[in-house]
């Protein structure tokens, strides 16, 4: 074979193996979830209704207002700070196609850093996608990376410089929702995001920011609630009642490190009139110790390796051969959030949220999570959104 | 057939089809292509366990494989950028003037001069956090430095190699410290202190071990075997493109919320057109672009076939696989294993190791009450010690071929290295064993 | 001009770089005459390649 057939033998399957490999990161990042907000949504603005920082870019997220009758409180919630966390975007979701508010304000973004959603992180051969079986067929979501994709906040500093504390982080995370609080206007990308964020946390008057998350149970900072200072009270009781009444693996509560910046427990509060709480659960598909990778695992999070490390107990959190399913990791957030509110309504009754149509704990473990979604082809379309 | 069989199988498969490619005459980097390939494939059609597993579709198959070339693009960028940089530097002749400058003015002062070498070879490392990119910006400029010193040719690509590492380690950016604090969810904060104290000992180590002692430079012979400057060369000219380099960075260090975010590679090609500007003569920027990709090409294309590797072992278990068997060593064994296991995995998996290994490492070592501050940092400045090794040898092969090293690579320039690398890798594993200790002194 | 502005343009660079160096691969690529060389060029195109159109 002469050189120039080889060559062009080489550039066949190159070019075969880029069109194929390009055709579904396009798949992935053009797909749309949709989204059926709840009977009683107010209203859906965009991010950049708060500020103009935003304005254009991918991550001007859909904001689903729910107004109740009587005024209360407000709560925030925010999913999908991490799209490679599916829980955090799915309880958000919850939120938003089953809320009733009785009283007080929800606003609610599934996700955050939507650049983060439409790629996954590179060497960590995540699924593209994940689903979830209803009673009216199967729905799907994108799975993505920890942090903003290089084609929207390109290039990264040799060291990300954190605004306004000056502390250094690695570069990467000027691309990580959870490392660039409170923002900045004319920053990159999440900075800018995180930054409209807080534009509509102080302009809607928010009492309570929850910001759900996942994370790998050899992490330190697992089953738990981070809170400000400000939620002392409120997450210690939250937390006693949920280990002692509702959940099987207990959760924690621990303070938000004064030290470490750039994270939503730290900066919203500071910067804020609002409490804000962060939320984990145990997802073993964050493990760098995980056995195969697949969408099985993300679901089912169950894992034979993450299993050995757990007798070798070197894991923050208990895992067994029924792992940690998806439908328990989302129902401890719903639960969570839930209890929270309870307990700040009896604590600071003027700021009073009471909210009805969200399935409790064993509703969700016991009917899995696809009773909870509504079938974007036969509701009413004014209530239909695409994130 | 279990989980730990499937990934134990995929892992003999990479391994078996590696040997398999070196012995079919393929370059290292297509032999590790293969391996990966091979592991691909390997994963697809072997039992998986027990346990339910998802369909993977070929299409899907083929996109992990695209989707891991990526995942050190950013690096690559640099690369090629600061190699750009400097071979443009050194067509114009600006290379040429600052060695036989130096030669001039320090010829009789042998430790002012080895100082003056460390500096320069520390910075690019130093604030890169690539000891690839210190050794092609800067590496045949001090290399023709040592040669004028009469330093041999072993040492000359040892010392490039070991500086270029030690340079990697020091602070402030240390890519393994901050990938692996990224994935521990950790600040990169107070890494500094530790950082600076391992790297900056192990450089003046090396350099006085390497190039310590030798006989008195004669100026006039060291000069004749010295490139000629092209006319019109002064300081001034030398020093502007570096002036512009140091200027972008620092300028985006100083004030980071009013300068842009310019990026590495920018910075350089910034500073390749500023060297465009003050040469004397005009200079072929396509042939320099053409002739820097191709020295580059084993470089680039082993960290682009490393990234697919990896992807493949993370898909099939392997990673974890390996991960499982670190972390789950005693701790004692770790003591005097990690000195051993960690430049070994750098030089098979570069960068990578760092999530790889140092998450779980670090999870390990604060719940058994170390100091994971210090004991990271201790791990990286052992780390970019195996950028000499095998399969990749990234640093290594780049000294190499910087200085025109035509020696034997494993008993003329690693031999040389041993002793100082040994002397590095005690002096951070006692910083690991004593962390906590050493992080109450220094504050770590 | 507005840190907006300067941040759009400094991502259009990179692309420019990015082509820049595909281009001397590409050229590279063409007169090789060693196969393994040859696969290798491709096998790093391919992530410029997609870069360049914003697929990756």
């Amino acid at each position: 074979m002469n050189i120039r057939t080889a060559k062009l033998i080489i550039l066949l399957f190159a070019g075969s193996c880029a069109a194929i490999a390009g055709s579904l990161f396009k798949e992935h990042m053009e797909y749309k979830e949709a989204v059926v907000a709840s009977p009683f949504l107010s209203e859906v603005r965009k991010l950049s209704d708060y500020s103009d920082a935003v304005k254009g870019s991918v991550n001007d997220a859909n904001v689903y207002i729910f107004n109740g009758p009587t005024p209360g409180g407000t709560v925030v919630l925010l999913g999908g700070t991490h799209p490679e966390e599916p829980v955090a975007n799915l309880s958000a979701q919850i939120f938003t196609e089953n809320v009733h508010p009785v009283q007080g304000r929800v606003i609610v973004i599934n996700r955050i850093n939507t650049s983060a959603s439409m790629a996954t992180r590179m060497g960590e051969a995540y699924p593209r996608f994940y689903h979830i079986s209803t009673p009216w067929g199967v729905k799907k979501w994108r799975y993505g990376d920890r942090l903003a994709t290089p084609l929207h906040s390109w290039p990264d500093p040799e060291v990300y410089v954190h605004y306004p504390s000056g502390q250094n982080l690695a570069y990467m995370d000027v691309r990580n929702a959870n490392r660039t609080w409170p923002g900045r206007h004319d920053g990159l990308l999440c900075e800018r995001t995180n930054y409209a964020l807080m534009e509509l946390i102080r302009k809607e008057k928010a009492d309570i920011v929850m910001d759900f998350h996942e994370a790998e149970l050899e992490y330190a900072v697992e089953n738990t609630i981070v809170v400000h200072e400000k939620g002392q009270s409120v997450a210690a009781m939250a937390s006693m009642m949920l280990t002692s009444q509702t959940f099987d693996v207990p959760i924690g509560m621990e303070f938000s490190p004064k030290a470490l910046h750039g994270l939503s427990h730290r900066e919203v509060g500071d910067h804020s009139d609002a409490v804000s709480y962060l939320v984990e659960v145990a997802e073993p598909m964050l493990d760098r110790i995980r056995g195969i990778t697949d969408e099985e695992l993300l679901m089912s999070g169950k894992d034979r390796f993450v299993m050995k490390a757990g007798e070798y107990k070197l894991l923050y959190s208990p895992i067994d051969e029924s792992g940690w399913p998806v439908e328990k990791r989302t129902a401890r957030h719903v639960a969570t959030l839930m209890t929270i509110l309870q307990v700040n309504n009896m604590l600071a009754p003027e700021k009073t949220i009471i909210l009805e149509g969200i399935p409790d704990y064993r509703e969700i473990t016991e009917n899995g999570l696809g009773a909870f979604f509504q079938n974007p082809d036969e509701a009413p379309q004014e209530r239909v959104f695409y994130d | 057939m279990t989980m730990f069989h499937h990934s134990l199988f995929v892992l003999i498969f990479i391994v078996a089809a590696f040997a398999a490619g070196k012995k079919l005459s393929l370059n290292t980097e297509n032999s590790m292509l293969l391996s990966a390939v091979t592991g691909l494939v390997a994963h697809i059609f072997l039992p998986k366990g027990v346990d339910p597993r998802s369909v993977l579709p070929f299409a899907e198959a083929i996109r992990h494989l695209v989707e891991g070339a990526f995942t050190y693009f950013d690096v690559c960028l640099i690369f090629m950028t600061a190699t750009f940089f400097m071979a443009l530097y050194k067509e114009a002749g600006g290379v040429a003037f600052i060695v036989r400058r130096i030669v001039i003015n320090f010829h009789n002062r042998r430790s002012v001069c080895l100082l003056l070498l460390v500096l320069v070879m520390m910075i690019p490392g130093a604030i890169t956090g690539s000891g690839a990119t210190t050794v092609l910006t800067v590496g045949s400029l001090v290399g023709s430095v040592l040669l004028a010193m009469d330093v041999p040719a072993n040492k000359r690509v040892a010392l490039i190699f070991l500086l270029a590492a030690m340079s990697a380690a020091c602070p402030p950016i240390n890519l393994w410290a901050m990938m692996a604090a990224a994935g521990a969810n950790m600040p990169y904060v107070g890494f500094a202190r530790p950082l600076g104290l391992l790297s900056v000992t192990g450089a003046l180590f090396a350099a006085f071990w390497l190039a310590g002692k030798g006989k008195p430079v004669d100026m006039h012979k060291a000069l004749s075997t010295l490139p000629e400057v092209p006319e019109g060369w002064n300081w001034r000219r030398a020093g502007a493109p570096f002036l512009v380099l140091a200027a972008l960075v620092l300028a985006g260090r100083a004030f980071p919320y009013s300068f842009p975010v310019l990026g590495l590679p920018l910075i350089f090609m910034i500073s390749a057109l500023a060297v465009f500007v003050i040469s004397p003569s005009r200079l072929p920027l396509f042939r320099v672009a053409q002739h820097t990709v191709k020295i580059l090409l084993g470089l680039v294309s082993i960290m682009v076939v490393v990234g697919v590797l990896i992807q493949v072992m993370t898909l099939s278990g392997v990673r974890g696989l390996l991960s499982l068997a670190v972390v789950t060593l005693p701790l004692s064994v770790l003591f005097f294993t990690l000195w051993m296991i960690l430049p070994i995995s750098e030089g098979m998996l570069q960068y990578a190791v760092a999530p790889l290994f140092g998450v779980p490492l670090i999870m390990l070592f604060n719940m058994k009450g170390l100091d994971p501050v210090v004991s990271l940092a201790a791990w990286s400045v052992m780390w970019p010690l195996g950028d000499c090794l095998p399969p990749t040898a990234v640093v290594g092969r780049a000294a190499v071929m910087e200085l025109d090293f035509e020696g034997d690579y494993y008993r003329g320039f690693v031999k040389t290295a041993l002793p100082v690398m040994a002397f590095i890798l005690l002096l951070s594993t006692l910083f690991m064993v004593y962390s906590k200790e050493i992080s109450q002194v220094i504050g770590g | 001009m507005d840190m907006l502005t300067i941040n759009s343009v400094v991502m259009i660079l990179y692309y420019f770089i990015t082509t820049f160096f595909l281009l001397a691969m590409v050229r590279n690529f063409i007169v090789t005459r060693d196969v393994q060389e040859a696969l290798l060029y491709a096998v790093v195109m391919i992530p410029f390649v997609l870069r360049l159109l914003r697929l990756k």
